[in-house]
């Protein structure tokens, strides 16, 4: 029995369209954390004064770059509620708050209280990654691996003192790091 | 003494296939069709693309699903790498790839695990020695709820179990566990973690076929009401066949379990989490028992019996967040567990709720606490062969926790104490202590060490049990009534373990365990005067250390194609106390232990969709049991002609036609070797 009904099935599957997908080489951490970027984007709101309708929306990444490419490519011509998403490398400090995302590298990890200074009062999302408890210390958004999944953690009070709006929907999918 | 036929008559092949299937382990015709046709597949225009090697775009995965994929690590990121413990995680990949049916199967490849399969439906599982188809040193529980019996303080592996395709993660801790829910975390805790019903959504069925497993069809729903809930409903059917004897003609072992159930997540605001789960499972084994008669001039006798296993249990659960450093978790379930078979009955409803508070404490201290009590009653009948007496019970449980991780190095060295303290009524309060460091003097590279002291309590079978044991002798068979005692004290383990990790490259990270275990107060047994009936007692008669290493790499050749050795080594010296006259427990338990086991699984990642999995494993011999050392392969082929559809087949214990694993030892069992194996599955989402 089981094997005249796995010709049928086999028969049905021959005529089904479909994309190839499933078994590719696993993305690397980096083009995960860049999709990552890319959908956060979409969850927040920024206030009008900070971000005016269809004014470029800048992701900026300060430090040692780890994406690659990957960062510059997932955003390349996207658009996310009528604001074009750019993609900007920092090395100043003071570049630091032109844009309204910006993940901080690790290289960085000693200046982080300088960097939470020149910040403050502005709409600029925090992004980083498990180190210091980043939340802890007034960031944002931290990513941190678990079991070969990139998890990030949220701090929303931080985001609200910041004037920015994070969805509920983006809130519930985060989860806590267990170190 | 009347002889019992051993064939399974519900068998329905014919006379010819069965026995060719047994002799060589071969796939029947209609097999062979099913493995021609998958085969072939990818040679068929219409349903194949030519596969893509780029990396599908991530920009147009849903976030949801982002959370879902697996990812090519680069540096020690991963948080795991930081415990303080040696724990490994099998991975719904992991499960998937390795055509694990159940999950002993699933911890095959987990080093410090000695998993041995006792005959189609019965394991023997345990960590760092001490294995026994009663093994009574491990913990396990399935998404926080305590699978293990008050019995024997061991697992009916039945019990737990869910469709594999739900399972998230299965997490093992070797050593004593730390924060776990409950009793007995002695030589290890596996915890068996099932998916959030957000991420299984839609519809996923599986069916396949081979020669022992006659026929299995998983079924699961995913659905929401609303925005905020989210639900799961399963159905699960496994019908198998009846493994050979060593003399090759077949035993009397087949089973077939249902399982359903239910899981239901409602995301009631930013700080609430509530979960609704729910299980049920009815099945039968077929087993033959040698049965205390005291007409034989053996005093044994061989009985064929149905054994049916039922249970439900319903399990809810709360998370609370209070801020970004604080969160709280409460849990209450009731479980019911039944078991029928001629020489024992049980049925047994468990209540149990547990409290656990975690928060950060000024900078460096980040506490954990908890509390939880079990009420756990039983009505039990017996035989002669084995019986309990009083035959309830009714059993409390109190159990509570704290544990202090404290960050002395900020990002370098961080350590952690705390305390388990419990009370149950055969032994009455127990305290077990614990600390450990973590040093990571670099991204890629952590160390650390742990002290802990953990119990085993005494179970039922250790104070009530009334039980005869046959035993060949040079003057003939006696008769062992071993009786339980009500002085028999908790087994006590002081548990010194070192490890290290490392990651010296992306495509390399290697992870080493060490311990060294002092154990007092061993079970051992106490013979008064008497032939051919021999009066018994348990006590706690032996003492022991046990020690050796478990090492496991990740080794990426490729970005398809990925290995992972891993390899174990127990040594156990156990030592009958001064006064006892037991000269037989300590070879007979060391002996139940393989010394080394080693084992290499290779995952590689093919074009047009093809994976391919193979692992070799080698189990040292058991020389109690005078079961040898083995060799074996399991290998998985499948193929993903379109995103919604796997079709796969794995061929299990491929080296020899049969081998033997484990042979029981207390409960008298049919002896079975477990045979080379096969089986194509089909796995369609919609």
């Amino acid at each position: 029995m089981a094997s005249l009904s796995l010709n049928l099935i086999i028969g049905a599957a021959a005529s089904l369209p479909g994309g190839v997908r499933g078994q590719d080489a696993a993305p690397s951490e980096y083009q995960m954390k860049a999709a990552f970027l890319y959908n956060f984007v979409k969850y927040i709101d920024w206030p009008e004064s900070v971000l005016p309708e269809h004014a470029p929306l800048v992701i900026g990444v300060f430090g040692e770059d780890p994406f690659g490419g990957a960062l510059d490519s997932i955003l390349s011509n996207k658009v996310v509620n009528g604001h074009a998403l750019i993609a900007r490398h920092l090395t100043l400090l003071r570049d630091t708050t032109n844009c309204q995302v910006l993940f901080i590298s690790s290289s960085e990890k000693r200046h982080w209280p300088e960097i939470l200074k020149t910040l403050e009062g502005r709409s600029i999302l925090t992004v980083s990654e498990n180190w210091n408890q980043f939340t802890q210390a007034g960031g944002m958004i931290c990513f941190f691996t678990e079991d070969r999944r990139v998890c990030f953690d949220i701090n929303d009070n931080a985001a609200r003192k910041a004037s920015l709006n994070i969805s509920s929907k983006l809130i519930q999918l985060r989860k806590k790091p267990s170190a | 003494m009347k002889k019992w036929s051993l064939n399974n008559e519900k068998d329905v092949r014919t006379d010819f296939q069965k026995a060719r299937a047994k002799a060589f382990g071969w796939p029947t015709h209609g097999e062979w069709r099913a493995i021609l046709a998958i085969l072939l597949m990818p040679l068929l225009p219409a349903a194949t693309h030519a596969a893509s090697t780029n990396n599908v775009d991530l920009s147009e995965v849903p976030l949801e699903q982002l959370l879902n994929m697996d990812v090519t690590i680069l540096r020690g990121h991963d948080t795991l790498s930081k415990t303080p413990a040696a724990i490994s995680v099998v991975t719904a990949d992991d499960i998937r790839r390795s055509g694990a049916m159940n999950i002993p199967e699933a911890l095959r490849q987990v080093p410090g695990m000695e998993v041995a399969q006792v005959n189609s439906s019965e394991w023997a599982v345990s960590a760092r020695g001490f294995n026994d188809e009663f093994a009574n040193k491990l913990l396990v529980l399935q998404d926080g709820r305590t699978v293990y019996s008050p019995l024997f303080s061991g697992v009916f592996w039945d019990t737990p179990g869910t469709m594999m395709e739900d399972i998230d993660r299965i997490e093992v801790i070797r050593g004593p566990g730390s924060t776990a829910w409950g009793a007995n975390a002695v030589n290890g805790v596996i915890n068996v973690i099932t998916k959030n019903a957000r991420d299984t959504q839609g519809w996923l069925t599986s069916a396949g076929a081979g020669n022992i497993d006659q026929g299995f069809i998983n079924a699961r729903y995913g659905g929401q009401f609303g925005s905020n809930v989210y639900y799961r409903v399963y159905g699960t059917y496994q019908n198998n066949d009846s493994f050979p004897q060593p003399n090759g003609r077949e035993a009397n072992d087949s089973w077939r379990l249902g399982r359903g159930g239910f899981h239901l997540d409602w995301y009631a605001d930013e700080a609430n989490l509530f979960t609704l789960q729910g299980d049920g499972y009815a099945g039968s084994m077929d087993e033959t028992f040698t049965v205390f008669d005291v007409t034989s001039p053996t005093f044994t006798a061989q009985q064929p019996a149905v054994m049916d296993v039922r249970g439900a249990n319903i399990l809810g659960r709360w998370t609370h967040t209070f801020s970004d450093t604080s969160e709280f978790k409460a849990q209450l379930y009731y479980d019911r567990t039944s078991r029928d078979a001629n020489i024992f009955a049980e049925t047994r409803d468990t209540v149990d709720l547990d409290l656990q508070h975690n928060f950060a404490l000024g900078e460096r201290n980040n506490i954990t606490w908890g509390f939880g009590y079990r009420y756990s009653t039983a009505r039990m009948s017996g035989s002669p062969t084995v019986m309990f007496v009083p035959a309830d019970d009714h059993l409390n449980l109190f159990s509570s926790f704290v544990q202090d991780e404290v960050t002395i190095l900020p990002e370098r060295v961080k350590l952690t104490m705390g305390t388990k303290i419990e009370h149950n009524d055969f032994s009455g309060w127990e305290l077990e202590p614990g600390g450990r460091v973590a040093w990571t003097p670099d991204d890629r590279n952590t160390f650390w060490a742990s002290v802990s002291r953990a119990v085993r309590t005494p179970s039922r079978s250790d104070e009530d049990i009334q039980f005869n044991e046959i035993q060949q002798t040079p003057f003939g068979p006696a008769v062992l009534q071993i009786s339980g005692n009500h002085a028999f004290r908790s087994e006590k383990l002081m548990a010194y373990e070192t490890g290290y990790r490392v990651h010296p490259c992306d495509k390399l990270s290697f992870d080493l365990a060490t311990f060294y275990n002092v154990y007092t107060d061993l079970r051992s047994f106490k013979m008064g005067p008497g032939f051919p009936f021999i009066p018994t007692t348990e006590v706690n008669g032996m003492h022991g250390e046990t020690y050796g290493l478990e090492a496991a790499a990740t080794v990426e050749l490729a970005p398809w194609w990925r290995l992972n050795p891993s390899y174990t080594l127990l040594k156990m010296e156990l030592h009958k106390n001064s006064h006892s006259t037991d000269t037989t427990s300590a070879p007979l338990d060391e002996g139940e232990n393989p010394q080394q086991q080693f084992s290499l699984h290779s995952g590689m990642d093919l074009p047009r969709n093809i994976s391919l999995d193979a692992t070799l494993r080698y189990v040292d011999s058991l020389p109690s049991l005078h079961v040898d050392s083995y060799v074996t392969m399991d290998a998985r082929i499948a193929w993903r002609p379109t995103k919604n559809l796997e079709l796969a087949l794995v061929g299990q214990n491929l080296f020899e036609a049969r081998h033997a694993e484990f042979r029981p030892t207390q409960v008298q069992n049919q002896a079975t070797d477990v045979p080379r194996s096969f089986y194509a599955k089909v796995t369609w989402k919609f």
